[in-house]
């Protein structure tokens, strides 16, 4: 046996303590898990996240002037932050196959609900382990001697971004707020739904002055006239209107040509369609087809406010439109603040309207009514630290885009 | 430019990419195995043009398309690492790898319609899907060359040229990994209201970060290597159920990233 081979526990540390300690820290919160349930995250909220924030950048500060006692030399180890890192994997890989859903009430509650599996981000060994990582992340970036050089470049940018993020996105939210607030066209509202839909007023007002939705060109697609079954039923097709295509198409052993299709369109009283740029329009194509017998005949999807129509290919088949999928959906807005700030413009999905601390999305309508919806909806997201985050990521992206240039340094 | 077509350009590439691979340990032929690599990814590269000319929107969408992606940058990373680190066996892995994704995509085109739901009408939409593609590529070719590597430690050979091309393919693609989940948090706050929902899909590629980077960081001490390159294979695994196995995880039926 070798003589100088270290024992476990004694200095300095190494993986297996590293590792022992970390599920050990696993088991204390699976324990206070089982005991007195998920962490609540709303206990963070302001001011007690910057008291936190302010302990945690202290704690490293004075981790950095004792980094050569064994204790933080091993809290700003490599042994510790792979351990942590293995230790996050594995929670994450747990919630990623679980299902995360809050208890169901008067239901008991099965282990793995009990461990907290089902909602994993605010459980206790979930929480327990992401204090740990910023304790140590911060530790390790007060310890690190700042240098002008391509290493602790790429380090400072990756590590403080990620720390920043991790902090701001963990310790914020409790104090970022979502409401959902409806809006009827023409009317002005500042009334809103809060998480548990409860109404409030909100210091920020919309008026709506138009919302519109455009449509996609719909598709054709052969149906089961009993079973209304797309077919074939093994692997339904369907056939996407083109209005350039010149030639036929084969949809389910039929052949369908497009002559004539109308987007904005209005049945007249046989059948037939004219256009009408008018909100409770359908779309609607004339189309040949040949099967056993040719005919043309207009399709249309139909609107809420007016019938689909079919084109019968025999006893059991019809030709049908699919309702059109939706394109784009706008509320022209006018936005006022209480402290008497006010914003005109356009909100729609991928495009909100931001105004002080807060962000105006487009959220949804009335999906029954379609075109003719005579309201929209928005979500308001109140985000203080978003600055933050937004710091910490642009950090990290810049620290990514090093990466790639530099890789690591070749080694002789 | 339809899938209809497609089999007659993956066909060229197919064959370009078999005959590069057969060429590629005679040295006499060394430069048409070459010439023949790059025709092939060139085959491939002008199909996904047309066809996305003729979709009239990115070809980025569905899993066959990204596909497509995925056999166009594996092949071309492959040919770059090979020209820059001369392993030739890099091409014939880097062309079987591309080949079975072409062929996936033969028998199962998985086509899909021309629409684009407005949350995917985004700027973000194609750099965030292309900087993934590039990273798996990357990722991909890094485990390649980590079983490569434990067949040598086995056999008791020792190439530390080989480490190093392996960690700087996977510093390369964890950044560009990073720089897809970044753009991917911006663009989730545009259009959900939050960078960050633990979506499954989410959740998956948070996790397989995580255990790249328990890659990176093993490899800062003296761990036993072995233990970092099984390290890399598990990451890949997690990072193909990230890619393609979420659609068959049931807790993640929810996830807004089915298609």
């Amino acid at each position: 046996m070798n003589k100088d081979k270290r024992k476990i526990w004694q200095t300095p540390w190494s993986y297996k303590e590293s590792l022992v300690i970390v599920l050990g820290i696993i088991i204390v919160g699976f324990s206070l898990q089982t005991t007195i349930g998920g962490f609540n995250f709303y206990l963070l909220s302001f001011p007690f996240n910057i008291y936190i924030g302010i302990g945690i950048i202290l704690f490293s500060v004075i981790s950095s002037i004792f980094k050569r006692k064994a204790f933080f030399k091993w809290l700003t180890s490599v042994h510790l932050s792979v351990s942590l890192l293995i230790a996050i994997t594995l929670l994450a890989l747990i919630m990623g196959i679980t299902r995360q859903e809050a208890i169901p009430l008067n239901e008991k509650a099965n282990i793995f609900q009990l461990l907290g599996f089902t909602q994993m981000t605010s459980s206790w060994a979930f929480v327990l382990i992401y204090f740990l990582i910023l304790i140590s992340l911060g530790s390790i970036i007060a310890k690190r001697k700042p240098a002008f050089s391509k290493k602790y470049l790429v380090f400072i940018l990756n590590h403080l971004g990620l720390w920043l993020f991790l902090f701001s996105s963990g310790l914020g939210y409790a104090d970022m707020n979502r409401y959902i607030m409806y809006v009827e066209v023409g009317e002005t509202e500042w009334r809103v739904f809060d998480k548990e839909q409860k109404v409030e007023e909100l210091p920020i007002a919309i008026q709506l002055n138009e919302f519109t939705i455009e449509e996609y060109i719909p598709k054709l697609a052969v149906i089961n006239k009993k079973t209304g079954e797309v077919q074939p039923t093994s692997k339904p097709n369907y056939y996407q209107i083109d209005t350039n295509a010149k030639e036929e198409a084969n949809l389910f052993g039929y052949k369908i040509k497009l002559v004539e299709y109308i987007h904005n369109a209005v049945r007249n009283s046989d059948r037939t369609f004219k256009e009408v740029p008018m909100k409770a329009s359908t779309p609607a194509a004339l189309i040949t087809v040949k099967g056993k017998t040719q005919k043309t005949e207009w399709v249309s999807s139909g609107s809420s406010v007016q019938f689909p129509q079919s084109i019968d290919l025999d006893s059991t088949f019809a030709l049908v439109m699919t309702p059109p999928e939706t394109k784009s959906y706008i509320s022209n807005v006018d936005v006022y603040t209480k402290d008497e700030e006010h914003l005109k413009g356009d909100i729609r999905v991928n495009h909100p309207m931001t105004i002080g601390s807060w962000k105006i999305y487009q959220y949804g309508y009335d999906n029954n009514m379609g075109k003719l919806s005579t309201y929209s909806s928005f979500e308001l997201v109140y985000d203080p630290w978003l600055r933050l985050v937004y710091i910490g990521i642009g950090m990290i992206f810049l620290g990514s885009i090093f990466l790639i240039i530099f890789g690591i340094n070749y080694k002789k | 430019m339809t899938w209809t077509n497609f089999i007659f350009f993956a066909i060229g590439s197919i064959i370009c990419w078999i005959l590069a691979s057969i060429l590629i340990y005679k040295q006499k032929y060394k430069k048409i195995s070459n010439i023949l690599f790059l025709l092939g990814i060139a085959i491939l590269l002008t199909f996904i043009i047309l066809f996305w000319l003729s979709l009239k929107r990115p070809p980025f969408r569905t899993i066959g398309e990204t596909r497509l992606w995925y056999s166009f940058f594996i092949t071309l990373v492959g040919y770059i690492t090979y020209k820059i680190w001369k392993y030739p066996w890099l091409i014939i892995y880097t062309s079987i790898v591309g080949i079975v994704f072409l062929i996936i995509n033969l028998v199962k085109p998985e086509i899909h319609s021309q629409t684009l739901m407005p949350a995917l009408q985004s700027l973000w939409f194609i750099p965030h899907v292309t900087a993934y593609i590039i990273s798996y590529s990357m990722l991909g070719a890094a485990t390649i060359a980590g079983i490569i590597l434990l067949r040598k430690i086995e056999n008791k050979k020792v190439d530390f040229k080989l480490e190093n091309l392996i960690d700087n393919l996977v510093y390369i693609g964890f950044g560009f990994l990073a720089l897809g989940l970044l753009m991917g948090c911006l663009w989730a706050k545009e259009a959900w209201g939050h960078y960050w929902s633990w979506d499954p899909k989410e959740t998956w590629a948070f996790l397989t970060s995580t255990a790249y980077l328990v890659y990176i960081h093993s490899r800062l001490n003296k761990i036993n290597i072995k233990i970092s390159l099984w390290i890399l294979i598990i990451s890949l695994i997690l990072l193909c159920i990230t890619w393609l196995g979420i659609d068959y995880i049931p807790s993640a039926q929810s996830s807004i990233h089915v298609y």
